[in-house]
């Protein structure tokens, strides 16, 4: 029973340490008033001198976000560039899932193995690798002036396209391997079935494998979506100077304007953004299957 | 003279250097009840799946109704298929996946229910329709398998070892409802099984398998009285097998010499020639134990060494002079006969000149 609990408490532990702690106190922080101190923000509450408790917590830096629409637009444009980077990973993810699941088994562990090598390599180092290939004189634009379909270097770095091709690259891994997890579990019987049954290659897929791989579709899109939401790096590194993801500007509140509470509120307004997602997708789990 | 609804013109598949199906030269009539008999691995669900569709033949035509399909993918091949794991589609209701046939192939909704209704009616599923597969029992599941693949009145109905997850009782239930369902819907059945039973009491006809090939097709009555060789023989229910050689042959009346036993035995209605080497396949309840010494010309003597009690019937194993051991099946025609012999007791067995079949290779 000992090793039971104990069991159990690790991970807890492991989640109260860890996420609990840090979010109460950025969530503190985001209820702060800021200050040219160190630290940069004021507490919750003073006692003053006749011993009575003076509350300064404050929701400013939340009306802030409200009133700015910068800080919207950071939203609005973070959720869409990671739906549609969602989109097209899942465009991309599905298809090499599928051929990966339905290949022979010692080719199958040679593609799965393809899919994860990228990850021995630093996800900074493989981004800034892009940043090169994609330049005016890269890799890039050399491959396409010499096919002859341009005869001019493209702008394609510090754009949004370069934006979606990093995070689409990066996440792609993330994508593949729950739709193959899904797609590989699915018996080939079925598929032989609707077939025996008068359904075409295209009808088989559509009324079979898709409903059925749905888990993976959901678990997939969610392990690259939500990343994708607070990603700072690639738009950082790839994006133009105007492209203000979500991340970005938590990055320059912190950092460029040591402004602690609004940062900390761009990252509970963000926490909540994508627990909501989890929480659909956690409901759809718990659905019962019958 | 129609044609045989299903015609395999030569067909043979390899997977590999595995000769799955070999060479197989068959055809069924239209209404058949066809069971493909055969021991494990020997190529009975390759040969369905070849005719299904979902495998190629690597030479050798496949043909339905006179027409050459072995080019024709699965979905427009007018035979469906009742799988062995069953394939219930997992997020469709059972109404759904009974439909499944009939939408793809586009027919209108009023009459989709319909029909959904009749099958479900003939498998006697009525209000099941709105479950899903894991809610169902062993059997009730596969009989939405079996609705599901005869809703298109195919021309045939492939069933790969249709029974064989099913318990005893269960089994012989659905084996005459199987009947009586072929009989209402009037569709050729082709099943598979391994089961010897469960073919004999099936089908109109079988075709035994053996390591790919087809090596006897005939009645259960023909396959059970007149196996054509060992194999056969042996496979189908319990066979004593007397090893001998042709002395004397009179019209149809063969005498064999079984060294082994030292006496000579003789076949009615036989046919072969003087000198072959071939063995006397005799069905252990065509033998007949006594303790007097019996008239008939065909008899040994040996020691009861085995009393096996089956309620219906016993088996008794006896051992002969030279230590060759045969097996009697005796009906309990008295509530004490069992008591009749006793283990080391002499007894002679015996048995008619027709009860046995000459069998070669
Ligand atoms: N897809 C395949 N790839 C390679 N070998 C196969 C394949 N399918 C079947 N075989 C081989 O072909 C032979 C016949 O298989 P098949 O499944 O037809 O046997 P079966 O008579 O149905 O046996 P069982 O009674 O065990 O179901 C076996 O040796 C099997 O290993
Ligand atoms: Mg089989």
């Amino acid at each position: 029973m000992r090793g039971r609990a104990t069991v159990i408490a690790v991970p807890y532990l492991w989640l109260l340490l860890f996420f609990l702690v840090p979010f109460f106190i950025v969530l503190k922080i985001s209820f702060s008033e800021g200050t040219l101190a160190q630290p940069p923000y004021l507490p919750l509450y003073e006692v003053t001198d006749n011993g009575e408790m003076e509350i300064t917590a404050t929701a400013d830096s939340y009306a802030f976000l409200i009133e700015d629409p910068f800080y919207a637009e950071a939203y609005g444009r973070s959720l869409r560039v990671a739906f549609f980077a969602t989109l097209i990973a899942l465009l991309i993810g599905y298809p090499m899932a599928l051929g990966i699941a339905r290949s022979k088994p010692p080719w199958r562990n040679f593609l799965l193995m393809l899919v994860i090598l990228p990850f021995w390599t630093s996800f900074l180092i493989r981004v800034y690798a892009w940043k090169v290939l994609l330049q005016g004189n890269g890799a890039v634009n050399a491959a396409l002036m010499a096919l002859g379909v341009i005869d001019q270097p493209l702008q394609i770095l510090y754009t949004d396209g370069a934006i979606y091709l990093g995070i689409v690259y990066s996440y792609l891994p993330f994508m593949i391997l729950p739709l193959y997890a899904a797609l590989e579990r699915l018996d080939a019987s079925l598929d032989e079935a609707a077939a025996d049954l008068g359904a075409s290659p295209l009808r088989v897929f559509l009324a079979i494998t898709l409903p059925l791989s749905m888990p993976g579709i959901l678990a997939g899109s969610l392990l690259v979506f939500i990343p994708a939401v607070g990603e700072f790096v690639i738009p950082e590194l790839l994006g133009g100077p105007d492209a203000a993801m979500i991340g970005r500007v938590l990055w320059n509140e912190f950092f460029a304007n040591r402004d602690w509470p609004v940062a900390s509120a761009v990252a509970i307004a963000m926490l909540l953004f994508l627990v909501i997602p989890i929480m659909l997708f956690q409901r759809y789990q718990e659905r019962p299957t019958r | 003279m129609t044609e045989p609804v299903v015609h395999f013109d030569r067909v043979t598949k390899r997977f590999g250097d595995v000769v799955a199906v070999d060479d197989v030269d068959l055809e069924i009539e239209e209404g058949e009840f066809f069971a493909l008999l055969g021991g494990s691995g020997c190529g009975k669900t390759t040969l369905l799946r070849l005719l299904a569709g979902f495998e190629r033949p690597t030479s050798g035509r496949v043909l339905i109704g006179g027409e050459d399909v072995t080019d024709v993918p699965a979905h427009r091949r007018p035979v469906n298929m009742m799988f062995q794991s069953y394939a219930l589609f997992p997020h469709m209701s059972v109404e759904k996946n009974v439909a499944f046939g009939l939408k793809q192939d586009g027919l209108p909704k009023a009459e989709i229910a319909t029909r959904v209704e009749e099958a479900l009616r003939l498998v006697e599923l009525t209000g099941l329709g709105g479950r899903r597969p894991d809610q169902l029992s062993g059997g009730q599941r596969q009989r939405v398998a079996l609705a599901r693949a005869l809703i298109k009145r195919p021309r045939v109905l492939l069933l790969d070892e249709p029974l064989a997850a099913l318990d005893k009782r269960l089994r012989e239930q659905t084996q005459f409802e199987l009947m009586r369902i072929q009989d209402e819907v009037g569709i050729t059945f082709i099943v598979v099984t391994h089961d010897q039973e469960e073919a004999m009491s099936l089908a109109t006809r079988i075709g035994v398998m053996r390591a790919g090939r087809i090596v006897q097709t005939g009645t259960p009555r023909e396959i059970y009285e007149t196996p054509q060789n060992r194999f056969v023989a042996d496979f189908i229910g319990s066979v004593n097998l007397l090893d001998g050689r042709v002395v004397a042959v009179d019209g149809t009346r063969v005498t064999l010499a079984v060294d082994r036993l030292g006496i000579n035995v003789i076949v009615d209605e036989a046919s072969a020639e003087v000198d072959t080497v071939c063995a006397l396949a005799l069905r252990p309840e065509k033998i007949v134990v006594s303790i007097d010494e019996p008239t008939a010309p065909n008899r040994v003597e040996g020691i009861v060494k085995e009393i096996g009690y089956l309620g219906a019937s016993c088996i008794v194993r006896v051992r002969t002079g030279s230590g060759d051991v045969l097996q009697a099946v005796q009906p309990n025609r008295q509530r004490d006969l069992s008591l009749a012999f006793e283990w080391d007791q002499r007894v002679w067995l015996s048995w008619s000149e027709a009860s046995g079949v000459l069998v070669f290779e």
